[in-house]
């Protein structure tokens, strides 16, 4: 899978964000493993079938390869809010607009098959 | 429980339930074969124990059942005949108020041993797999049955990509439907035209007098 560990999701998260290059990175691993790390709550509101198998939440804080265990269907969500939270941050109009994109697709990956 | 059988349940499910999880088939399946088993009494065991005389009424008798299983309901007892090649034949009236555990009516002055006839049904835990554990054939004669009770109750869970209320109703009504289909195969032991309906019990069981070959009450 390409999305295993939390080195695969923040990597996909950097694709997408345009921050490939580290000189240094625009958003910090810390701030995308802290996104990570809210997804899971999200996503257990609006799908709690998905954590049937979990008895507690993780939270990430080093970028590792510690595996991310989610179903292999939903794992793109994850990597949308990541994105997601990470563009909340800026201030400039196009980023809102990517964020809202990219928070809406975390939603409608979750509760539709598209 | 066979292999095949279940994956091929759960393939016909996932294609049918798109972006359903394995993990909440298994969960809805454990409901659905309870469900099943309560309604259809499908799945009977025959337990014998033994009663020693001159017990004290109200005397609590536990029967187990051999399979990983609750008891759901005590269908009858019988006296377990002297000789091997008679079927059981005299009725005996007990109750169970708590699964599992059995009182007889009227204590026997002399030990005896009795055959009391159960309905089971699933209980957990489930196989390593997450499989619910129940007998092989009831998957292979019952697997449309099962199936739409499946595919409706995850139909009817909210806000998923497979929500569909409409065919949840649909297929909730063919399982419920199934479930009365089964119940009356069990009265009749699965024999083709067999009446259901039978002498009642004052009157000997059956028009020849005794009871009928099938269920002995």
């Amino acid at each position: 899978m390409a999305l295993d560990t939390l080195q695969d999701y923040v990597s996909y998260a950097r694709v997408l964000l345009q921050d490939t290059v580290d000189s240094p990175y625009r958003y910090p691993d810390a701030d995308l493993l802290m996104a990570l790390s809210l997804a899971l709550p999200e996503a257990k509101k609006l799908r709690p079938d998905l954590f049937i198998n979990y008895t507690s939440l993780p939270t990430f804080t080093v970028k590792d390869t510690t595996a991310v265990v989610f179903d292999d269907m939903y794992r793109i969500a994850l990597v949308y809010y990541m994105c997601g939270q990470a563009q909340l941050r800026d201030d400039e109009e196009t980023q809102d607009q990517r964020a809202a994109a990219f928070l809406g697709l975390f939603s409608s990956k979750l509760l539709t098959v598209a | 429980m066979a292999a095949q059988d279940i994956t091929r349940l759960m393939s016909t499910a996932r294609v049918r339930l798109p972006g359903a999880t394995d993990q909440a088939l298994q969960l809805e399946l454990f409901s659905v074969m309870d469900e099943f088993f309560k309604g259809s009494n499908v799945w009977q065991e025959d337990i014998t124990f033994t009663v020693p005389g001159n017990d004290p009424a109200g005397t609590v008798y536990d029967i187990v059942s051999t399979a990983p299983s609750l008891i759901d309901k005590l269908m009858w007892v019988f006296q377990q005949p002297t000789d091997a090649n008679q079927r059981p034949s005299v009725p005996v009236a007990a109750a169970m108020s708590t699964p599992g555990e059995l009182t007889l009516r009227t204590q026997p002055s002399s030990p005896v041993s009795y055959i009391a006839t159960v309905a089971l049904t699933v209980l957990d835990p489930t196989n390593r797999d997450g499989y619910v554990s129940f007998p092989a054939w009831v998957l292979a004669r019952y697997r449309a049955v099962i199936l739409d009770g499946l595919l409706g109750r995850m139909m009817t869970q909210p806000n998923k990509p497979f929500t569909n209320s409409q065919l949840a109703i649909y297929h909730l009504r063919k399982f419920v439907s199934g479930i009365s289909a089964a119940r009356v195969d069990v009265t009749r032991n699965n024999t083709y035209r067999q009446q259901a309906w039978r002498f009642p019990a004052f009157s000997g069981g059956s028009q020849r007098g005794r009871g009928g070959w099938a269920n002995p009450q």
